[in-house]
């Protein structure tokens, strides 16, 4: 029955969190597509499991918002998109959220979904497992499900898509990423900084003529701005910080402009990992030096 | 309007299937080593008629087929090297994985990208 839970066929599992989102997913699930507020996790078998979430604004009833769901979709899926009730177990493991199960068909797959809404956060999530063929069990479901968390209370928030893993302060909000082959960037904002977060691959190529140094000055060119200035110089990490323009006029003219006046970077080399990780901090007030260092420690790949 | 926005999803091939397809290299290409180790390669193109046609009337080479070339860098020369007509597209991917450390998603996504490239040229076709 799909309510046992059964282990991978590699006993391995992996931490997933992208925006406010954590779960657990075998370690053979792969993202496929990702948005701002969407995961979507695949095998080389085709997909398995789909997540939306989004704030509420005012009363959130999950029948209501399945019906609404049930509504969009095409005539043939409409008719087979039912309500269904949760297993036991899965109930059991989702129960600080007000839920709802549902069951699709189409074609030739089919899928098991849940709409949860969280009171104490006021975000209201869809979770649909793919199957194919429908009704097969899903014996991952419950421990995945159990490790679902959508929001948190601490002062650090996790991030872990692709190999990128790291914890940053929950002010920072998500601005921008993108996710290329070799290169990958996240940018978030807060009230008094901006934060980007980047990492390059593979380092052994990217640093085979120049190393860190001359990557530096052919992909950021942060050294060719006057005003930065060396903190750290090693050929495994680079560290600088824009110094505060010297003339009364130059300070004006940041100002009156609203970009930041302050940035502090750093770019270092994971030899082990084969890559190369950067963290730029920006802001109109000064960045301390233990800011940058928090988050370049909590930031790596795995 | 719900929280959940449809998400339009475009079918693409089977993932597998494509995986397991074997690149065959095009026999006219010409491969030739830069000094950089990085390859060259010279392939013969047909131009379109009207094309053809322009270059005449421009006072250029008449003839038909032209010689194009590309060079790869590194990395396009490593994965070119490693299609020798019996190694699957999933076999590349996880060669040239293992020799960056990089992850196999990446890994594939790179690949995929760059074989999707050479097929678009004609210099590879999948078997």
């Amino acid at each position: 029955m799909e309510n046992q839970p059964k282990k991978s066929p590699s006993h391995q599992w992996r931490e997933v969190a992208w925006n406010g989102v954590r779960l657990d997913v075998p370690a053979n699930w792969e993202i496929g597509e990702i948005g701002r507020r969407h995961l979507f996790l695949e095998t080389v078998d085709g997909p398995q499991l789909e997540i939306k979430w989004g704030p509420v604004k005012g009363r959130f009833s999950p029948r209501a918002q399945l019906k609404r769901l049930a509504a969009s979709q095409r005539r043939k899926l409409r008719k087979d998109l039912r309500e269904e009730s949760l297993p036991t177990a899965w109930a059991r493991s989702l129960s600080r959220y007000e839920s709802i199960g549902f069951l699709w068909r189409s074609g030739t797959i089919g899928g098991r979904g849940i709409v949860l809404y969280c009171p104490h956060c006021r975000q209201a999530t869809l979770l649909q497992f793919y199957q194919a063929p429908f009704n097969r069990p899903l014996p991952y479901a419950t421990r995945l499900l159990a490790s679902f968390v959508d929001h948190t209370d601490r002062p650090l928030l996790t991030w872990a898509v692709f190999d990128i893993r790291t914890k940053i302060p929950v002010e920072y909000l998500l601005k921008a990423f993108r996710f290329e082959a070799g290169f990958y960037e996240l940018a978030f904002s807060s009230r008094t900084a901006m934060l980007t977060l980047q990492r390059w691959s593979p380092a052994d190529v990217l640093l085979r003529e120049d190393g860190l140094a001359g990557f530096e000055r052919k992909f950021l060119a942060y050294s060719t701005k006057r005003s930065m200035i060396f903190k750290t110089r090693s050929s495994d990490t680079l560290e600088v910080a824009d110094s505060l323009p010297k003339g009364i006029l130059q300070r004006l003219k940041g100002r009156l402009r609203r970009q930041p006046l302050y940035s502090r970077a750093r770019l270092w080399h994971e030899a082990d990992k084969n890559r190369i990780l950067g963290v730029q901090i920006e802001g109109r007030s000064p960045i301390e030096s233990q800011h940058l260092h928090s988050i370049c420690t909590n930031y790596g790949t795995i | 309007m719900g929280p959940f926005k449809r998400t339009k999803r475009i079918q693409g091939p089977d993932r597998s299937e494509a995986l397991d397809c074997t690149p065959i290299k095009n026999d006219q290409i010409e491969e030739s080593r830069l000094e950089s180790g990085e390859l060259l390669l010279s392939y013969p193109m047909i131009t379109r008629p009207w094309l053809a046609s322009l270059f005449r009337r421009l006072g250029g080479n008449s003839e038909r087929t032209v010689v194009k070339k590309l060079q790869l860098d590194t990395l396009g020369t490593e994965v070119w090297e490693l299609l020798d007509g019996d190694t699957r597209v999933r076999d590349v991917i996880r060669r040239f994985a293992a020799a960056h450390r990089l992850p196999q998603r990446e890994a594939e996504v790179a690949v995929t990208r760059f074989l999707w490239d050479l097929g678009k040229r004609g210099l590879i076709g999948l078997r």
